[in-house]
């Protein structure tokens, strides 16, 4: 597991990450007592192992997004984005739910009806 | 269908579903064309999200995960169940306990599953090209594969078999006997499905060369499963994480080099042959009436993951224990998710008649990546 900051996760990525060498997994939230984290799966195809890379993020903090170096990250983030509420650089709304839905599903459940009561006031 | 500007040359948009004949489940395309050549592609897959995830950490214990995951998907549930239940028992700290017997049944379902799968694809994708007959001939295949599985497990698509530290249901010698007689069947259905995208000219004229992906782009978009296996990439999770007995088995991972639609479906038609050796290397391996089931006393306590090859390709569990019944967090990263970013790419200059079997080439389900 590598840990990361806002600041330098990118760079770490960007050291970690040979298209040819090792495989983009995905990226995934939690929500733990202390916040927010971010985590970006990755697979060495050299040895085999699953990496990670742990981001914690606070409430309401932007993301950049690792897409200008994993192509296809964006999608996995505008899911997070979608589902944990994460502000993430450059998403599509309502990309992986319907417009309907509730807000950011997989936050804890006073934050979850919180944020969705505060965009039906947007509204 | 309206008139738009993109760089400076008229196109015409045409969206393509959320409902389409081509698509076997919701997902909307929408094509700017240009004399029906497709210059810019943007999707949508927001209309089958289930809450799968929010489920598994909200309201079922996690014996009662590798069911609730079966549903993600009809045609490769056996895939989900076991990916979570792999991740389960590695978080609970069992998974080399696990008994031979549980390993080779769990490969039997897989495989049958994968054989399926594939079929199904297949048959789409004939249909797709304007071969009602090919595809109804790949499903009458199928449905042996379907009965054989139904012979097995008691259900032709939700297996159910596979329990957190075992399997529900052992196989035993005379069923063992007559899977073996029907897999002489399935084979030469293989043989049959073969011989219709290597010989017939038409349908090989179609696929080739459509929707190219070379090697460099397949890493670089991450492509998982036969599309990547198509492109030159040797990968596959039965090897890289073996869960179960794949490389004592010497499992071949097949590869081509060409990287198009033919090549993504030849690559599926040669991995069905190697399914059909990996069941009987299976039923082989083992004989009924072993321990087929794990006392489990405790609950997932540390984080754990699985990559398992479903027939789509990779498909990623990510279970984090906390020593409670419910899990604190799963994530599911289906295959489909994994192969839709580099879509865009690889329509832009091809022609709107050719999108279908160029997007069924690829194999996506939206059930698996909706969740």
């Amino acid at each position: 597991m590598i840990e990361a900051s806002l600041m330098d996760f990118k760079d770490k990525i960007r050291k970690l990450y040979i298209p040819e060498k090792v495989h983009y997994i995905g990226v995934d939230a939690y929500e733990g007592e202390e916040g927010l984290e971010v985590r970006y799966w990755f697979f060495s195809y050299e040895t085999r192992d699953v990496v990670m890379v742990r981001v914690s993020v606070k409430h309401g903090e932007r993301v950049p997004s690792i897409s200008d170096i994993v192509k296809p990250a964006f999608m996995g983030e505008w899911e997070i984005a979608d589902l944990f509420g994460i502000e993430i650089e450059g998403r599509v709304e309502n990309f992986f739910l319907s417009p309907d839905s509730p807000r950011a599903p997989l936050l804890n459940k006073k934050k979850s009806e919180d944020q969705a009561g505060r965009e039906m006031g947007e509204k | 269908m309206k008139k738009i500007k993109v760089n400076q040359e008229i196109c015409t948009t045409i969206p393509m579903g959320s409902q389409h004949v081509a698509l076997p489940e919701p997902v909307k395309l929408v094509f700017d064309t240009e004399n029906e050549v497709v210059k810019r592609v943007s999707f949508d897959v927001s209309y089958v999200h289930r809450g799968i995830e929010k489920s598994l950490t909200t309201m079922y214990d996690f014996k009662k995960a590798p069911y609730v995951v079966g549903r993600i998907c009809g045609i490769c549930a056996i895939a989900h169940s076991i990916a979570c239940t792999v991740a389960l028992e590695r978080s609970i700290g069992i998974d080399g306990e696990v008994p031979d017997r549980v390993r080779a049944v769990r490969m039997i379902g897989l495989e049958l599953d994968r054989l399926q799968s594939h079929f199904l694809i297949n048959g789409h994708l004939a249909e797709v090209c304007g071969y009602e007959n090919i595809f109804m001939h790949l499903w009458r295949c199928r449905e042996f594969i379907l009965d054989t599985a139904d012979m097995l497990f008691g259900n032709r698509v939700q297996y159910d078999v596979v329990c957190v530290g075992g399997v529900n249901r052992d196989i035993d010698e005379k069923t063992g006997t007559r899977i073996s007689e029907a897999l002489e069947e399935i084979e030469e259905s293989i043989g049959f499905m073969e011989e219709v995208f290597t010989r017939d000219k038409t349908l090989v004229k179609r696929l080739e060369g459509l929707g190219v992906v070379s090697k460099d782009k397949a890493f670089e978009y991450g492509l998982v499963g036969p599309s990547a296996r198509a492109s030159g990439v040797k990968t596959d999770c039965r090897i890289e994480d073996d869960w179960g007995m794949y490389r004592d088995f010497g499992l071949e991972i097949i590869t081509m080099t060409e990287g198009d639609a033919l090549a993504r479906c030849l690559v599926r038609v040669l991995e069905c042959f190697e399914s059909v050796r990996m069941i009987r290397e299976a039923l082989d391996s083992t004989s009924p009436g072993e321990e087929i089931q794990l006392r489990v006393r405790d609950n997932p306590k540390k984080d754990a993951v699985c990559r398992n090859e479903a027939p789509r390709g990779e498909l990623f569990y990510y279970i984090r224990g906390t020593g409670k019944k419910i899990p604190g967090r799963v994530k599911i990263r289906t295959p489909t998710f994994a192969n839709i970013p580099i879509l865009p790419h690889v329509m832009i200059g091809v022609r709107y008649n050719d999108v279908p079997p160029l997007l069924m080439s690829f194999d996506p389900c939206l059930s698996c990546t909706g969740r």
